[in-house]
């Protein structure tokens, strides 16, 4: 495969918390030396449950939180090291679309205002021009420019998500994170969204980091899929390979907690203990094992490394090894 | 529009309210204005001529008569129509109000935004420490250091600004304005308000796009933080009617705030009245303007508000 267009190395981040009245400063790994490579023209999709760090880790990629270690780089150059004004320069080619589109937009600036603050601030072509390039945007996102004198409070929810796309599109990005963006929609929209997201990616020459809680999600649109427990990596895989030969036991959790349309199969599903281990005193060795059916005796004690299981099925677990 | 007729029942709530608060004082304008040598005789010619014999009721029913005529009565220590008396120290009191907002709102909001952009670090703590000295004490007292300051050890402004004839106009307004100013809570509203929006979804949307820190903190920031800071704004105007009896006694400018305290002094019934009621008009004004340029601040009010959807 040619040079990975973003290659995430060993980023790591840690939030420190202070609790009590003695300011005792406690912190937590949200993300733990996460490393992966994403090419151009793919859809990296990244799964996990709420508070594993999968938001964290898109923050950190676009460096709208600072990490504490590792680096991120787009094409040859790490961008946790630019100074402000270049990385302002390469944020033409990184951008987000979050989850809440009610939260996203101000809610004291009309369509238009927000369409063409990203094209004013990178002094893009002139104002006739501005507005050609809206005009486009909308049409790709199928929204009517009849409204860009409206207010997003005027929008329905997947017209405010179409927005927050086409807004996100404005500048050409090469690159599009998409964090948990259709999870705040209702599935008929969501689907509509996904559809959408995946024509504009043809159609724009797009490369996607897909972040969802879903995994029927994550399966529709992705083309490979990193599944994150508790700040790390755990397994990744092309999609196929992924469910068709599930190796890390937390995967399979969760792929037997999709829900099933046909409603007389009997699916054995494999419920997790409840309750993820506090992130404050993480327990020893491998994250998972005080939930992990087949944890022994090694788990409890070391951390499993990520090592290819062939075919670039990339899994961190003990079980695997022996 | 509905806001402007709610306005009509709490106007006359006042009026009633305060017509009999000062009645159930001890003590009526005769004695006061006669003074303690005053026969009985005199006493009763004189309430006999103000209409102060009448059983209170009905002395509330030609007030009220009157007031409908926009007549609020003479004045017993002016020899005037109360209209006229109040009107001439109403520019006194706007001015003062006027100045004193204007100036400690920009004060104030400046300051905000600074001790929020830089949260925790030192600027922030010197502001939040200085507004929180400024609001815990009370109006006179930081009047009164500021004539000490200002008038007795670096004299550049009198003691009393009505003692002295021909002062140029800011000589009057630096030390009741510089009052409001450092006694102002609208600091911590606007670095309060300013610190939740910034956590908000579409600040980290406007730091994606690549929109520079003193752009997100002015435009996407304080324009969203302007609806709690204008409501403050309006609780400061209202409020200021009312702070407008400390500051101009103690800085001796004779507005509707010193008037009061003298018509309270020697029981000028209907000059407590006149001018109570000139007072809480102000303050509904201001509540009603606050509400119009909240209007402007947020579009999701003003829409709801023209019924358009």
């Amino acid at each position: 495969m040619a040079e990975p267009f973003i290659r995430i190395e060993n980023l790591t981040k840690r939030f420190s918390i202070s609790a009590g009245k003695r300011i005792r400063k406690t912190g937590f790994t949200a993300v733990n030396n996460v490393s992966l490579n994403i090419e151009r023209g793919e859809v990296f999709g990244l799964v996990g449950e709420s508070g594993c760090g999968k938001s964290t880790l898109s923050l950190l990629v676009l460096r709208l939180l600072e990490a504490n270690g590792g680096a991120v780089y787009h094409g040859d150059t790490n961008i946790l090291e630019l100074p402000r004004r270049k990385m302002r320069r390469i944020r033409r080619d990184m951008q987000i679309v979050f989850q809440d589109p009610y939260d996203s937009l101000d809610p004291r600036f009309t369509l238009e205002r927000i369409m063409n603050e990203p094209l004013q601030i990178h002094r893009w072509g002139t104002g006739a021009e501005r507005e050609a390039r809206i005009d486009e945007l909308f049409a790709a996102v199928s929204l009517d420019k009849q409204q860009l004198k409206r207010y997003p409070h005027q929008l329905s929810g997947g017209q405010r998500q179409r927005l927050c796309i086409a807004r996100s599109l404005a500048l050409s990005p090469g690159f599009l994170v998409c964090d948990e963006a259709v999870s705040a929609l209702d599935v008929s929209i969501q689907a509509q969204i996904l559809n959408l997201l995946l024509d504009l990616k043809d159609e724009f020459g797009l490369t996607y980091l897909f972040i969802s809680h879903n995994l029927a999600v994550v399966k529709f649109v992705s083309d490979r899929i990193g599944v994150m427990y508790f700040g790390k990596i755990v397994e990744l895989a092309d999609t196929d390979e992924l469910f068709d030969n599930v190796l890390h036991p937390y995967t399979a959790a969760l792929l037997s907690a999709v829900p099933d349309p046909d409603p007389f199969s009997e699916k054995k599903r494999d419920i997790l203990p409840s309750g993820v281990p506090s992130l404050i005193d993480p327990p020893g060795g491998c994250a998972f094992h005080p939930r992990c059916k087949y944890a022994g005796e090694r788990c409890a004690r070391e951390s499993p490394e990520l090592r290819d299981a062939g075919r670039g099925h990339l899994v961190a677990c003990h079980r695997l090894e022996c | 529009m509905s806001r402007l007729l709610l306005a009509v029942p709490a106007m006359l709530g006042v009026f009633v309210v305060v017509f009999f608060v000062i009645r159930m004082l001890p003590g009526d304008s005769a004695e006061a204005m006669l003074g303690a040598s005053a026969t009985d005789a005199q006493i009763e010619t004189y309430r006999a001529a103000h209409g102060l014999d009448k059983p209170a009721p009905v002395q509330f029913w030609i007030a009220l008569k009157n007031l409908f005529r926009g007549d609020l009565g003479d004045s017993l220590s002016h020899y005037r129509p109360v209209l006229s008396v109040v009107l001439e120290r109403l520019p006194s009191t706007i001015e003062l109000a006027a100045y004193g907002i204007v100036l400690g709102s920009v004060f104030a909001v400046i300051l905000g935004v600074v001790a929020a952009s830089f949260r925790g670090r030192w600027p922030d703590l010197i502001i939040t420490a200085y507004s929180t000295f400024g609001m815990s004490l009370p109006t006179f007292y930081i009047g009164l250091w500021i004539l000490m300051v200002f008038a007795v050890k670096l004299d550049v402004i009198p003691v009393s600004a009505s003692a002295v004839e021909g002062l140029p106009r800011w000589k009057t307004l630096f030390g009741p304005v510089l009052t409001i100013v450092v006694g102002g809570s609208l600091v911590r509203t606007t670095r309060s308000a300013i610190l939740e929006i910034l956590e908000e979804d579409f600040i980290r949307t406007a730091r994606a796009k690549g929109v520079p820190k003193a752009l997100i903190l002015f435009r996407h920031a304080l324009g969203n933080a302007l609806i709690p800071i204008i409501t403050m704004v309006g609780y400061g105007l209202a409020v200021s009617f009312g702070g407008a009896i400390v500051l101009e006694t103690v800085f001796g400018r004779s507005g509707v705030g010193k008037l009061l305290i003298d018509a309270i002094t020697v029981r000028d019934y209907p000059l407590v009245q006149g001018t109570t009621f000139v007072i809480a008009l102000f303050m509904i004004v201001a509540n009603l303007l606050t509400d119009v340029a909240a209007g402007f601040a947020d579009p999701r009010i003003r829409v709801a508000g023209a019924g358009e959807l």
